[in-house]
């Protein structure tokens, strides 16, 4: 594995990654080994935010990096080399226009190789409903950080039954004052305490 | 409230020569100086959903009358049995005046204002914003309803609480665009050569978070000013930045990139204003303590932003180091039972919290002082009155 991409990923080096994943190529690296670099580089960063030693900027650099990686990389790679452990929908519910708590579970999902389609922030129910049409989620994950938004994410799953989509999908929540009971409360199929727990959540619904 | 260094005095003395019992307001003022009888009991009404004290209550008419806010702070008041309840407006973000620079809130009825469009969107937009001359809009409503709380009871606590230049720097570009500009611009002052920087500003605009907080440290003055000038004392007040904390970044980006700010708003105003900041522990907890800034004021004991279990409580190994921090800087352990655990736990379990950690406070003889950080939706006010109810029960020192 190449480990200078590696760790540039993983230490948000936005700056080279252009230069450095074309000069990999033109070395003749293999296209699917640089994406397992930058994979593990995206994962090295999360491990770093779950262990208090990264924050915030560092993780948006990571992901930043990560992307102009990939805009190189993408036309070369084959078929089949970019697998996906499965697709996640994410967002925050209607009337709530926290972010950073979800986009930090999307962060720790794609780091696993999750492909995830983050819809943003104040998502209506219908939305939701419509992306799990969409995309075809395993997965479907709300945040709310308010005490009353958090309300919202049982009219998301009232709307996924009322559209009949509520059993081809897993809706897991988060954010800080939802919790185990009000999942099993509103009929959520998990709840993630904070980011880092949400890889193990997904996986475990798999 | 009255002069402020009175009241101390006066409640000192009759704690020290056993002059009766203390009042909720004598009692938070004597323990923020030595132990006072019992734990201390704390109420932020605006953390208090409008609807569970009266369903008449919603923020669209509380973001449209003064009077409103006074009628329900004097419900809130009457019916919730804390030593201290403050802050008696339910305005939301919009209370420290990001609406009136530019910033688009929604206000719908029984959801708190929330920001929706940020003004600062590429670097020609910060030299729109101007310096504000005097209190408008939201912000002059605060103002109002803080003097007007003032003149009706004198003997409550009147916390000014308004955002430093991190804070008001979110409300106005936005939490995903700033801490991008940040990174920009630490990596574009942190590079070793000019060859790097150059690339940098092919990703990015370097000078755009310096002139922001430039902007922001500017209008955070002002806005205390405004304070001022609008008949309150910033004798208490407190400049807040809890976003400028982890995980948002770092303690050593905090200190680099923003604390300097910070630094000129507290020295522009004197000094007055506390600007308290929000850690995850106690090791930095007493680090802030020991710093020439941060250690000065009230508040700067907090479980507010501590690790908790699921369930919503501040992991228990927390508490001991902070109450023996509360007793060697004098100061009250302020542990708040956050809105969650409130709303879910029972009432057997809640007992047991706050039994364990006034049991505690009085072992290790330091003060505390208990909060509760919102009561939300699920929860009642009869619930946060229990809650008060152990503290008195168990609190005794």
């Amino acid at each position: 594995m190449d480990e200078t991409i590696s760790k540039a990923v993983a230490e948000g080096n936005v700056y080279d990654m252009e230069d450095m994943v074309n000069s990999a190529l033109a070395k003749g690296e293999n296209p699917k080994g640089l994406l397992e670099a930058m994979m593990a580089g995206l994962k090295t960063c999360g491990d770093r935010f779950e262990s208090g030693e990264y924050f915030l900027p560092e993780l948006m650099g990571a992901g930043e990096a990560f992307t102009v990686g990939m805009k190189v990389l993408a036309p070369k790679l084959a078929l089949g080399d970019r697998t996906s452990q499965g697709t996640v929908v994410l967002g925050t519910v209607r009337g709530d226009v926290h972010d950073i708590g979800k986009n930090l579970v999307g962060f720790m999902l794609e780091s696993a190789g999750f492909t995830v389609v983050n819809l943003g922030v104040d998502v209506s129910a219908e939305a939701f409903a419509q992306a799990v049409r969409d995309h075809k989620p395993q997965v479907l994950g709300m945040s709310g950080l308010l005490t009353t938004t958090m309300l919202g994410m049982e009219d998301v799953i009232e709307e996924l039954k009322r559209q009949g989509l509520r059993d081809q999908v897993k809706v897991i929540i988060g954010g800080a004052p939802v919790s185990k009971k009000y999942a099993e409360q509103i009929g959520a199929d998990g709840y993630g305490n904070d980011a880092a727990q949400a890889v193990k959540l997904v996986r475990s619904l798999l | 409230m009255a002069n402020p260094i009175l009241t101390m005095g006066k409640a000192l003395l009759k704690h020290k020569l056993h002059l009766g019992t203390l009042t909720g307001m004598e009692r938070f003022m004597v323990s923020a100086v030595t132990l006072a009888d019992r734990a201390a009991t704390f109420l932020a009404a605006t953390n208090v959903e409008p609807d569970l004290v009266d369903p008449k209550f919603d923020y669209v008419l509380l973001s449209q009358s003064v009077e409103a806010n006074l009628e329900l702070f004097e419900l809130v008041r009457q019916r919730i049995q804390a030593d201290v309840v403050a802050v008696p407006y339910w305005l939301g973000l919009m209370c420290v005046g990001p609406a009136e620079l530019g910033t688009v809130f929604k206000v719908e009825k029984r959801r708190v204002p929330y920001p929706v469009e940020y003004p600062i969107k590429k670097q020609e937009d910060i030299a729109k914003i101007k310096i504000p001359q005097q209190a408008t809009g939201y912000l002059k409503m605060v103002f109002d309803i803080n003097r007007e709380v003032q003149r009706r009871y004198p003997d409550s606590l009147v916390i000014l609480t308004l955002d430093g230049p991190w804070d008001l720097a979110m409300l106005l570009r936005g939490d995903h665009d700033l801490p991008t500009d940040l990174r920009i611009h630490r990596d574009y002052t942190e590079a070793k050569d000019q060859a790097t920087r150059d690339k940098i500003r092919r990703f990015g605009n370097p000078d755009i978070y310096p002139a922001i907080m430039e902007l922001t440290t500017q209008l955070s003055i002002r806005l205390f000013q405004l304070a001022e000038e609008n008949g309150l004392s910033l004798m208490g007040s407190s400049l807040v930045d809890q976003y400028a904390a982890k995980p948002i970044m770092s303690r050593e980006d905090y200190f680099k990139y923003v604390h300097p700010y910070r630094v000129r708003v507290w020295e522009a105003l004197d000094k007055k204003v506390s600007p308290g900041y929000f850690v995850p522990s106690p090791q930095e907890t007493e680090q802030n303590l020991q710093d020439p800034v941060l250690g000065k004021g009230f508040g700067g004991l907090s479980n507010y932003i501590f690790p908790q279990t699921p369930e919503g409580i501040t992991l228990p190994e927390y508490d001991r180091p902070m109450l023996e921090l509360a007793k060697t800087y004098k100061q009250s352990y302020m542990y708040m039972v956050h809105g969650k655990y409130l709303r879910d736990a029972t009432e057997s379990q809640l007992d047991a919290t706050v039994q364990r950690i006034c049991r505690m406070a009085a072992e290790v003889r330091a003060n505390l002082m208990v909060s509760i950080a919102s009561v939300p939706p699920g929860a009642s006010v009869e619930k946060a009155n229990y809650v008060f109810r152990l503290v008195e029960k168990y609190g005794r020192y």
